[in-house]
């Protein structure tokens, strides 16, 4: 591994940063502005696979409730507006902190990327713990789908349309495939932050936490979709 | 690649010390294991979809054994859907789709663009575990209970059968990703990475067609992600929404199957064309005719993609309305698939045409093609078929455009790219053998299936009338020449790893890019970044030099014997 | 329509022309094919010679590749007229197989996995067969009561699938043949004369029974369609005639028997002993056997054991066995038979 001649691909990457360049410049880009537009380039098309993977739902859910109307209105019916609309704000204001902290990291301001990173995962999990609260009233109260419907209120009885169970299985799909990618995201976030405090970034190389920060306004961008198609009709 | 002497990049370095070729680069399994070089993850990526491929085929002989005659052959009616089902998701899901593009996609893309490598080289790793670990899931469905479903999965009957349907579902849904981020990786490639000089007019017909497949790849997949986590999720937990006892829709499952499995086909035959427009341009000595209209064909079937999956279900309870909006569209894919055709029979014209192997196998994915894309037409047109759907036909109609379109270019860029991936020249008589096999094999086989669907006779039955047997019979037959003709191919490059012939860099005497590094490359492709100042078919503008001919030799003596004779 | 002839036995591509539609789709078939035909003979042709005529020589270099936009965009637009007129015509036809005509005979259509089940306007019920008139408009109303099937006629080009939780519909019109006469003496209507029959056939997947029996699942769902004379129909229709075994009227463990098979029972119950485990349990030597249920208890089987299986078939499932069974429709008589049949195992 050690001699020019039997060094790895992997090993080269190494050797490449002494002879071309800064060292987070990769051996088969020649160019910094190379390296940055691919990287984004590949990210927005990641990014357009994951609209079209959210899209699948979200044309469940419209043929769904064009068959069964009255079982959405009574499943959005039964969603707590007030959680689901804190939430919304959580998620916009994390959205900014996500895009403060590219500024930040542009302008090579270590600590405040770190602070601004710290308060995006907060809100991200505040957003999971809400989203916590109102997966378990669901459960308490029966409200799940197909062979798992059993509702029962604290208040009398609730009658219910046909196939409002339909309604919850797409409602737990859809915000149980945005949850999931809320909790990557704090993953993400997480590793981002602790590369930035390794100093990895400056003013010349912040290409993952952008990157970082694209994928995290789609995770606000699909929750602003589902927020009014779930809880508000 | 034009490297000419003295224009060298302003950035490219020194790589005189590392003239090792990939294959002798390093050494070590961890070597493999944990490569990021573009060409060692094609290579292990071929050498996955071959055994897919052997895996899948072996079913196929199951399935066409048992149809030998009516009543039971050798398996039972359990053990016969389960081979059939088998059969086609290991040959869609972990060959056809991955064959061209993540094997020799990844080899040649980024030698074509004059790149080192792709963009993102550890993705391009993880697509490749990614694709086994769906592999094993896969692999753990059918040593269980196997999958008994057919390989579209159609509810309601995948929710209720007893079979491993949710490891099989989910291993498709792991290979999707990893034919996703492939498609990522690619799509990144061909705009940022191309070489100083290669301007899209200049690209590679390959890398076009590669580059088509990746949007496909990347907008379609991941509708059959969602579709196949629903399924998952409907077998689970039963969440309602394609199971009609609990209020769902199974023609919404069949919608949202095909959005993505019609775009897939496209997935499929797109780098088929790619590798066929290679093997014409090389084997004529002449520039594709008609190049941006091949180029603009390959972006018009990715686009068309999108908008024909309904003509699957034209007898699923469609509206009448629906039916023909897709009618009509289906239609509008003939024209960019005969486009290619006409200019792939018109570059052949005052050209100079040699019948090494690979050209046979891209002169034979013309025929096969055509025959496939012409006899789409009655299944586009609705009343025909009304007749058609579900029948032998239909089998027929895209074996013709997966195996003779797909496979054969498959196999073509294989016989073609051999000793640039390996180095070794193989046996060009043994190679001919087996495809005069395998062409013959393959139309005894499903040539008899259109005269078996269009007699009415459906598809996946493990038993039929007797009136039926002579064809079923005769295509039976056609698969055991078929296998054989694979096994002798089989052995034929088993022997030139072995045995072969140490290989010239450019033995087809190709002006193509990838041809002119050494065989194999090293393991940065280039020793200097390439400065491209011609289209990688202009034969006028290539030298003596870089045509260098070298195959098979005794051809080459013959020929340079007879010319010297001529000229004396 | 009457003027139009009729190819009543199968051609070298496609099966007879026994229905109205046939000719038509036929016509259309034809011309797409022998469009086909030119343009692939031109194409190889093409290649062939090109392949000749420009094969390698020494000396000999190939001619750089022009620009012939005139030449592309021809070829490019030319096919255009004729797919529109593929499109056309197949959709023309389509839309008269679209609408059934107001005086059609409407026959409700349930399938199951895997036997067909026929219902006429007046209640009366067929299995695997349905008589129909000649000459007279008949419209299916089909459901599926378990998983996607799908309903084909070769010899009448149809096909339509039968979806659960919806209804789908197709029509047909068989033809009144002038190859072929009815058999006997005409003037009397006849309710069993069958003028000729016509195989149906279950187009989507729908699944397999386990072992090789006569009821192969998917593969063996099959159905006839009985053509008769008209007069023939409506007699068939007013006086159903006793089932037939052979020659004669059936007895009742006869008629239990047939029954058996019609209903598809044979899928999932073997009958003889020792026989491959299927996914019922065998019937062989039935009444009188104990058997543990799955909620523990044990019952001896007998006569209201038996009819209630079969009537609310997921009540009482014996141990080790899935609930799977299909409710099967079946009148009192024919349950009566069945269960006489059963005792004879």
């Amino acid at each position: 591994m050690a001699t020019p001649t039997t060094e790895s691909a992997a090993a080269h990457d190494e050797h490449a940063h002494g002879s071309h360049g800064p060292k987070w410049l990769q051996h088969h880009f020649d160019m910094p502005v190379q390296q940055f537009e691919a990287a984004k380039l590949g990210m927005w098309a990641f990014l357009a696979q994951e609209i079209l993977f959210f899209s699948g739902l979200f044309v469940a859910y419209a043929v769904i409730r064009q068959q069964y109307p009255e079982a959405f209105a009574a499943g959005s019916h039964q969603l707590d507006k007030i959680m689901g609309g804190i939430n919304t704000i959580v998620l916009l204001f994390s959205s900014l902190t996500a895009a403060l902290s590219v500024r930040s990291a542009q302008l090579g301001k270590k600590n405040e990327v770190n602070l601004y990173l710290g308060i995006t995962i907060l809100c991200a999990f505040g957003f999971l713990i809400i989203k916590y609260f109102e997966y378990s009233t669901k459960i308490e109260h029966g409200l799940l789908p197909g062979q798992y419907w059993h509702p029962h209120m604290e208040h009398g009885h609730a009658l219910f349309p046909a196939h409002t169970h339909v309604f919850f299985g797409v409602y737990f799909m859809l915000t149980g495939l945005h949850g999931l990618h809320v909790a990557i995201g704090i993953g993400i976030l997480a590793w981002i932050m602790w590369r930035n405090n390794r100093g990895e970034f400056s003013k010349d190389y912040w290409t993952p936490v952008d990157l970082a920060a694209l994928y995290w306004h789609l995770v606000d961008l699909i929750w602003i979709y589902l927020f009014p198609l779930l809880y508000l009709i | 690649m034009t490297a000419q002497a003295g224009a060298t990049h302003p950035t490219s370095h020194d790589h005189a010390h590392d003239d090792a070729d990939y294959l002798r680069a390093t050494r070590g399994f961890r070597s493999w294991a944990m490569t990021l070089d573009h060409k060692r993850i094609g290579i292990m990526y071929l050498v996955a979809v071959l055994t897919a491929f052997l895996a899948g085929g072996i079913f196929a002989l199951i399935v066409r054994t048992e149809l030998l005659w009516p009543g039971r052959t050798i398996v039972d009616p359990d053990t016969y859907n389960k081979a059939f089902t088998l059969h086609g998701a290991i040959m869609v899901f972990l060959f056809i789709i991955p064959s061209i593009p993540a094997a020799l996609g990844n080899f040649f893309l980024p030698l074509m663009l004059g790149a080192k490598d792709v963009a993102f080289p550890r993705l391009n790793l993880a697509s490749f575990y990614i694709y086994v670990f769906g592999a094993i899931f896969a692999l753990f469905s059918i040593v269980t209970s196997a999958v008994d479903t057919g390989w579209t999965f159609y509810t309601p009957y995948s929710t209720q059968t007893g079979t491993a349907v949710i490891a099989m579902t989910l291993g498709a849904f792991i290979l999707g990703f990893s034919s996703i981020l492939t498609g990522v990786n690619f799509i990144a490639t061909v705009h940022k990475l191309r070489a100083p000089g290669l301007h899209w007019k200049r690209l590679p017909l390959f890398v076009w067609s590669i580059y088509a497949t990746s949007v496909i790849q990347v907008l379609a997949t991941p509708v059959l992600a969602i579709t196949l986590l629903l399924l998952i999720m409907e077998r689970a937990l039963t969440l309602g929404i394609f199971d009609p006892r609990l209020g769902g829709d199974p023609v919404l499952f069949q919608h949202f199957f095909w959005f993505y499995s019609h775009p897939a086909v496209y997935i499929m035959i797109l780098p088929g064309m790619a590798v066929v427009s290679e093997l014409i341009a090389t084997f004529s000595r002449r520039k594709i005719f008609g190049y941006m209209f091949v180029a603009m064909s390959s972006v018009a079937l990715a686009l068309l993609a999108f908008l024909v999956w309904a003509h699957h279900m034209f007898v699923a309870g469609m509206s009448e309305y629906a039916v023909m909006v897709f009618s009509g569209l289906t239609f509008l894919v003939a024209i960019p698939s005969a486009v290619k055709v006409f200019n792939w029979v018109a570059t052949l014209y005052k050209g100079s045409v040699s019948f090494e192997s690979p050209m046979l196998y891209g002169l034979a994915f013309i025929v096969l093609f055509t025959v496939g894309g012409l006899t789409g037409l009655p299944l586009a047109t609705i009343v025909t078929d009304v007749h058609l759907h579900d029948t032998y036909y239909v089998v027929a109609h895209f074996h013709y455009v997966m195996v003779g379109g797909t496979v054969f270019g498959f196999i073509g860029g294989l016989h073609y790219w051999w000793p640039k991936m390996t180095g070794k020249l193989y046996n060009e008589r043994l190679a001919q053998i087996a495809f005069a096999l395998v062409f013959t094999g393959f139309n005894v086989t499903f040539f008899t299936q259109f005269l078996l669907g269009s007699h009415g006779m459906p598809r996946r039955y493990y038993d039929y009338l007797d009136q039926y047997q002579p064809l079923h019979g005769f295509s039976s037959f056609g698969s055991y020449i078929l296998g054989v003709g694979f096994v002798i191919m089989l052995w034929m490059f088993v022997q030139s790893l072995m045995r072969g012939a140490k290989s010239p860099p450019n033995p087809w005497g190709s002006a193509a890019f990838e041809w002119q590094t050494s065989s194999p490359p090293i393991a940065h492709n280039f020793h200097e970044t390439p400065i491209v100042t011609r289209g990688p078919y202009d034969y006028h503008l290539a030298t003596e030099e870089e045509l260098y001919t070298g195959f098979p030799e005794d051809r080459v003596e013959r020929v340079t014997a007879k010319t010297e004779k001529e000229e004396g | 329509m009457d003027e139009q002839e009729y190819i009543t036995h199968p051609t070298t591509q496609l099966p007879p022309q026994l229905s109205t539609f046939a000719p038509e789709v036929d016509w259309v078939y034809d011309f797409i094919f022998w469009i086909s035909v030119v343009f692939f003979v031109g194409i190889v042709a093409a290649t062939l010679y090109f392949m000749w005529a420009y094969r390698r020589r020494p000396g000999v270099k190939s001619e750089p590749t022009g620009h012939h936009n005139a030449l592309e965009l021809f070829w490019t637009f030319a096919p255009l007229i004729l797919l529109v007129l593929m499109f056309h015509w197949g959709f023309q036809a389509y839309m008269v197989q679209a609408n059934a005509p107001d005086d059609a005979y409407n026959v409700r259509v349930r399938a199951r996995q895997w036997a067909w089940e026929f219902e006429h306007p007046n209640g009366i019920t067929e299995d695997n067969e349905l008589h129909v008139p000649a000459g007279q408009p008949v419209r299916l109303i089909m459901s599926s009561s378990d998983v996607l099937h799908s309903f084909y006629v070769p010899d009448y080009r149809i096909k339509r699938d039968a979806v659960p939780g919806m209804f789908t519909s197709l029509w047909f019109e068989a033809i009144e043949r002038t190859d072929v006469t009815p058999e006997g003496d005409l003037s009397q209507p006849d309710a069993r004369r069958v003028w000729y029959r016509n195989q149906v056939f279950c187009t989507e997947y729908c699944g397999a029974g386990g072992s090789w029996g006569d009821n192969a699942g998917h593969a063996t769902m099959y159905a006839q369609i009985l053509v008769q004379r008209p007069e023939d129909f409506q007699e068939f229709i007013t006086n159903p005639p006793p089932p037939m075994c052979g020659d004669h009227p059936c007895t009742p463990p006869e008629w239990g028997e047939q029954l058996f098979s019609q209903k598809g029972c044979t899928a999932c119950h073997a009958r003889e002993e020792g026989a491959p485990q299927l996914a019922g349990p065998n019937l062989h030597g039935l009444f009188g056997r104990q058997e543990r249920l799955q909620d523990g208890t044990t019952v001896t089987i007998d006569d209201a054991y038996v009819r209630h299986s079969i009537l609310e078939p997921r009540a009482q499932v014996v141990e080790g066995f899935n609930p799977v069974m299909p409710n099967i429709r079946f009148s009192e008589q024919q349950l009566d038979a069945l269960v006489t049949y059963l005792q004879t195992l």
